[in-house]
């Protein structure tokens, strides 16, 4: 079994030395790097290229949910575990909506990120504990989005991935130069959009991908 | 009541058959010299020998001083009395009303009581003083004539001087004529001068040239001039003189009335007629042959002058005979005769000053009339004569004739006389007031006494009246009595009458009877007396007079009381106090202009009959009464009374009175004042005469104004009473009385026009006035261009400070707000800050005791693990309070999640802890913002949100932001009660605003707030403009 590479990003060097111990107490875990602030954590992660990478939110130069959706679009296979004191189910959804696996508070990291690490490098998903009421949430409001009409089940993949660029607020020029697309057929597909969803304006469109985007 | 024995009274038809018993001896005496066989053959001689006149003229009687100062007033003014000198050779009265006189001594104007001299000495341009000839031409120029040749003019006060240099002749100048085409003639000593300014031409009738004195000039028809001369008459026209006539001098011309002319010569009277003189009748009857004068005056009188005589002539139109009287004014010459407008004659004398000859107002009878002194009562003889009650017989005085008295010869029982009356059938009754017989009726030659043994009451009967019904009533000091057809029926107090001795008895238009007693008043109605004294408010109980107005309302006259009005039951008081000239009233009548005519002690008076309405009335303070006294020709200014009736009214109109000294007859209706016109003479300002005739300017600093004005009345100048007024000042006529000057200082600046008016001596206002318009100039600064400037400088300077002020309020307010802000963002990055430090060292730390902890608990026995576990706990909640106590200073969302995220949990939050539903309705609104401003936006709804939560009661409340095109309009509405404000604008608590915080946010971001509350809920809305490069356009 390869031991599984970890960074760690956290400012406060106390809480670093400390997670660092526990990790490390942990066998089959390495933790290859350590960064203080977030453009420090996202250089090195693209020249270390960890299993996974544990970071907090607050970070000076760049807060963890920038490092998180930089990753995302740098297409760095990597997991990311977010360890915060953020015990908001807000801070929680946006966590998960940039595509990080685990959610630990840093209340009760030392027991649990260990494991967390583990199931995430595995491919699961792991919440703290106290914040299962979140994920319960997040997984109900998914389904009756779904339920609800007009719904998100009609749409095309291309049509819920457009949806889901313009729910992080690009424009269409933006996703039609993403996807590689004209934007006449960008413009095309998100009247389509409006037409099955029964929505108006350009305004209600972005407001209700931003509501849904975690069903997307 | 009693009634009188009736025997008949006694008739004697043959007076002279009855003799009173005293009276017997002295009749007899008369009786024998009347039976002379000499006397009347005596008699009838000397009556054919005075009655040597001419006929149709009565015998020109010697004027004896008594006969004249009857008829006139005489008033000399000599230099103690101002004259500059004591001869009088000219006088004429100008159009204007002053009179001039010409004397040796300069010019003199007289106003009646101020003589004002112009002479060389003080008038510059007159150069001569010595003055024989004064003429106002119908330009109003007044030509002066002098002693050495002179012709001197003035007119508006501007006077010139012409001499030989200007073409005159140089001789003494004695008279002047304007013809009708204008040209002026001069007559002098040495000839006619026409007198056309740079063609003076000298005209000398007679061939020797010394001798050409002309004395006078008349045009009789146009360019036909008569001059008189010392030689003749002479005819002038064309330049050519024809002698008419040569028999003595011309001194005079005047057309007469009935259109002849009359020339004054030293033959006499002449008459003009058809080119011929023919001597005058009245010639033979003058004083002196040589007529240096004539005048006419307003009555039809002609006075006639001598040469160097004192003594002048009127000759009087009378109705059946003509009169010519012969008045010696002393021994002056008399050098001037003038008539003024008022009828005064002025007489103008060498040495003897200047006299005025007046005429009296009131006709005086007397002891030389051969009156008794003691007048008792006056009643008309229904002709144009009076009847008198006197002490010594009964009078009869009529036609401008000699009083004839009726005594004992004529059958007259009693000669000692009281009370009057004349009954409807013309008889005359009147009553003795010796004791003896009592009521005595004449009529038809005929007396019949009533006495006591008659029925009546008292012989002393001092009162006789007749009712509409024909009854006599006689009061008597013993009571009253009613008489008719013989019978008496006498009253006395024992039947009401207030008081036995009456005094006057007034038949009152409703049939009733008032009395007047000597112990009140007493009204005799239906039988009964009701009497009133001082008890119920009669100002003293001797009534003497009573008068009925014509609305019943009586005026009764007391002796010492005054007058009274009897109106409604009341009696109103009218004394000396009010204005009433005396308070003993014996008489009182009404002449027809409604004045009450009243003899009192101190003379006869008169007040208007409204003015004494007025004042009882209260609607004026006070009256005027015009009085005649002994200055006015009544030889006692004590007026007899307490028998009825003491003044009469004559058929003629003329009133009579009653005096201590005999009897006047009085004109009502003559005013021989004209209205006074008046003048202003001069104006002083501050001690100096200014020239007359401009408008007066005062400038600043001048301060004391005086005005002298005069009234040209002759009549009676110091009579003559002012008013005058400064417009603009005085808001009302000032009384100036008597006075004949205004004082005025400290005038405030402006235009003002002072008008001056008189009234004469009978009271009545000549209304127009005298005016003088007065200038008072502004000291600069109290101008109105100064006041402009100043006034405009005040404004300017108060604009000034006004808009300094309010841009000073303006940086305030900028700064305040500058300050508002800068509070509000250092707060906020306090807040972020002490959040972030929270957060950060202090919820860190917390982090590690709870990881330490449960590190520890690992490894513990079961004792320790209970007090790790204890500590992990606790630890949490100080962690997650931590976090709270951080988030609500500042969101973390707004930095991780972006502005609409943020209002979004906070509204999740708030719904979930407060129990009321938050709905939202939030638009994309991320990143339009600053910083700054994104947090104001999150307060604005955080604070809005608080408010719902703390006082509004809601239960549901909705949140909508919405962005359109410019702006995004925040709305945030809940159903609960409204807001009190008071309670959620101060609400400053827990970190927030209240209201006043949301609107301050707003403005900042330079939005607008609105806020609509009502019992069903609460509305709060804010636009805020999205920054340039944001908007949607």
């Amino acid at each position: 079994m390869t031991e599984i590479t970890i960074l760690i990003a956290d400012d406060h060097p106390i809480f670093r030395k400390g997670l660092r111990q526990i990790i490390e107490s942990g066998s089959g875990m390495n933790v290859v790097a350590e960064a203080d602030d977030g453009e420090a954590c996202y250089e090195k992660a693209r020249e270390l290229k960890p299993d996974v990478i544990i970071l907090d939110v607050n970070m000076p130069k760049m807060d963890g949910f920038e490092v998180a959706r930089k990753l995302h679009d740098s297409n760095l296979s990597v997991e990311v575990v977010f360890l915060t004191m953020y015990k908001d189910e807000e801070m929680f959804n946006e966590a998960l909506d940039l595509g990080a696996r685990g959610y630990v508070l840093k209340s009760s990291a030392l027991t649990d990120i260990v494991d967390c690490v583990r199931a995430v490098s595995s491919g699961q998903h792991y919440i703290s504990p106290t914040l299962s009421d979140f994920l319960l949430n997040r997984r109900n409001r998914a389904a009756s989005f779904v339920r609800s009409k007009p719904s998100i089940g009609d749409l095309t993949p291309t049509e819920l991935r457009i949806l889901r660029l313009i729910a992080e607020s690009k424009t269409s020029k933006e996703i039609a130069a993403e996807l590689f697309i004209s934007y006449r057929t960008v413009e095309n597909h998100r009247a389509n959009i409006c037409q099955k969803l029964d929505l108006h304006g350009s305004n209600a469109l972005v407001k209700f991908a931003i509501e849904h985007k975690s069903a997307l | 009541m009693l009634i009188g024995r009736s025997s008949s009274p006694k008739v004697y038809q043959y007076p002279h058959l009855y003799r009173p018993p005293q009276a017997r001896k002295e009749i007899g005496h008369w009786q024998k010299i009347c039976r002379s066989a000499l006397l009347w053959p005596a008699i009838v001689i000397l009556i054919a020998l005075g009655r040597a006149a001419p006929p149709g003229l009565a015998s020109q009687p010697g004027s004896t001083p008594s006969q004249i100062d009857r008829q006139y007033i005489r008033t000399v003014w000599t230099s103690e009395e101002g004259l500059p000198q004591n001869s009088v050779n000219a006088i004429v009265q100008t159009r204007d009303g002053y009179l001039w006189l010409g004397t040796f001594g300069g010019l003199v104007r007289f106003d009646g009581l101020k003589f004002t001299v112009f002479n060389s000495g003080n008038t510059p341009g007159l150069k001569g003083n010595r003055i024989l000839a004064l003429y106002e031409d119908r330009a109003g120029t007044l030509w002066i004539g002098t002693e050495s040749g002179e012709v001197m003019s003035l007119k508006d006060g501007q006077a010139r001087t012409f001499t030989t240099a200007d073409g005159l002749p140089g001789g003494l100048v004695r008279c002047f004529f304007e013809d009708q085409a204008g040209t002026l003639w001069i007559g002098t000593t040495f000839g006619l001068v026409c007198w056309q300014p740079g063609n003076v031409k000298t005209y000398t009738p007679w061939d020797v040239p010394v001798d050409n004195w002309v004395w006078a000039i008349y045009e009789d028809r146009p360019g036909h001039l008569l001059i008189g001369m010392n030689g003749g008459l002479v005819e002038f026209s064309n330049g050519r003189a024809i002698p008419r006539d040569t028999s003595g001098n011309v001194w005079a011309f005047l057309s007469s009335p009935q259109g002849s002319l009359l020339l004054g010569t030293s033959n006499g009277i002449a008459r003009f007629v058809n080119g011929r003189l023919m001597a005058d009748p009245r010639t033979k009857g003058l004083a002196a042959q040589s007529v240096r004068m004539m005048v006419p005056d307003r009555t039809g009188n002609l006075w006639i002058g001598y040469v160097e005589m004192g003594i002048i002539s009127r000759w009087q139109a009378g109705a059946s005979t003509d009169r010519l009287e012969k008045i010696d004014l002393g021994p002056s010459p008399i050098m001037a005769l003038c008539v003024d407008r008022e009828g005064n004659l002025w007489v103008g004398t060498r040495g003897g000053g200047l006299a005025r000859l007046k005429e009296r107002k009131l006709r005086a009878y007397g002891s030389e009339d051969g009156l008794s002194d003691s007048i008792r009562a006056i009643v008309d003889d229904g002709g144009d004569g009076v009847w008198a009650a006197t002490a010594n017989g009964l009078a009869h005085i009529s036609g401008g004739q000699e009083p004839r008295i009726t005594t004992y010869r004529d059958g007259l029982p009693n000669t000692y006389l009281q009370a009057l009356y004349r009954d409807r059938s013309g008889a005359l009754w009147f009553g003795s007031g010796n004791g003896f017989d009592g009521l005595i009726r004449f009529k038809d030659g005929a007396f019949t006494i009533y006495s006591e043994a008659s029925g009546l009451s008292h012989t002393s009967v001092n009162a006789i009246v007749e009712d509409r019904e024909g009854y006599l009533w006689v009061g008597t000091t013993g009571g009253l009595n009613r008489f008719r057809d013989g019978r008496f029926v006498s009253y006395r107090t024992a039947e009401g009458l207030i008081h036995n001795d009456i005094r006057y008895l007034l038949p009152a238009a409703d049939g009733s009877l008032w009395l007047g007693t000597v112990g009140g008043l007493s009204h005799f109605h239906n039988g009964a007396f009701t009497n009133y004294t001082s008890e119920q408010g009669l100002s003293n109980n001797f009534v003497r007079t009573i008068l009925e107005q014509s609305d019943g309302t009586l005026w009764i006259g007391t002796y010492g009381g005054g007058l009274n009005r009897f109106k409604d039951g009341r009696f109103t008081p009218v004394t000396v106090k009010d204005g009433l000239f005396d308070d003993y009233i014996s008489q009182i009548i009404e002449d027809n202009r409604g004045r009450y005519w009243m003899l009192s002690n101190r003379g006869i008076f008169h007040v208007a009959a409204s003015e004494l309405n007025d004042l009882a009335d209260r609607r004026v303070s006070a009256i005027t009464c015009i009085s005649y006294g002994i200055g006015d020709g009544m030889k006692s200014s004590e007026g007899n009374g307490g028998i009825q009736p003491a003044g009469c009214k004559a058929r003629d109109g003329k009133f009579w009175f009653a005096t201590i000294k005999g009897l006047v007859a009085i004109d009502p209706e003559s005013s021989s004042a004209l209205l006074p016109p008046v003048r202003i003479e001069q104006v002083v300002l501050d001690r100096q005469a200014l020239p007359l005739g401009q408008r007066v300017r005062i400038e600043p600093g001048q301060e004391s104004l005086e005005i002298h004005y005069t009234g040209l009345s002759f009549t009676r100048p110091e009579q003559i009473r002012f008013k005058y007024r400064l417009s603009g000042l005085d808001h009302d006529w000032v009384d100036a009385g008597t006075r004949r000057v205004a004082y005025y200082s400290h005038i405030p600046p402006g235009e003002y026009v002072f008008s001056v008016i008189a009234a004469s001596s009978d009271g009545v206002w000549n209304e127009s006035a005298a005016t003088l318009a007065v200038t008072i100039v502004p000291p600069f600064w109290r101008t109105w261009w100064f006041t402009l400037l100043g006034a405009s400088l005040v404004i300017a300077v108060a604009v000034f400070l006004y808009t300094r002020r309010i841009s000073a309020l303006k940086r305030a307010h900028a700064v305040q707000e500058a300050f508002s802000r800068q509070l509000i963002e250092s707060q906020e990055a306090e807040r972020k800050r002490i959040a972030a430090e929270l957060h950060d060292s202090l919820g860190q730390n917390l982090l590690v005791i709870k990881n330490r902890a449960m590190l520890a608990m690992r490894t513990a026995d079961d004792g320790t693990i209970e007090q790790l576990n204890e500590i992990s706990s606790t630890t949490d909640q100080a962690i997650d309070e931590v976090s709270e106590i951080s988030y609500n200073l500042r969101p973390y969302h707004l930095d991780r999640l972006g502005l609409t995220r943020a209002i979004e949990a906070m509204l999740r939050r708030v719904s979930e802890s407060s129990g009321i539903t938050f709905s939202s309705d939030v638009d994309q609104i991320d990143r339009l913002f600053d910083q700054n401003a994104e947090i104001s936006i999150y307060r604005i709804v955080q604070e809005s949100v608080n408010n719902i939560v703390k006082h509004s009661g809601a239960t549901e409340a909705r949140v909508t932001i919405k962005k359109n095109g410019r702006e995004i309009q925040i709305e945030i509405r809940d159903n609960g009660h409204g807001i009190n404000r008071e309670v959620g604008a101060n609400d400053s608590r827990n970190g927030g605003f209240g209201l006043i915080g949301i609107a301050e946010r707003a403005r900042m971001l330079g939005g607008r707030h609105s806020l609509q509350s009502a019992a069903s809920g609460t509305i709060i809305t804010v636009n805020i403009d999205l920054p340039e490069g944001k908007n949607d356009d």
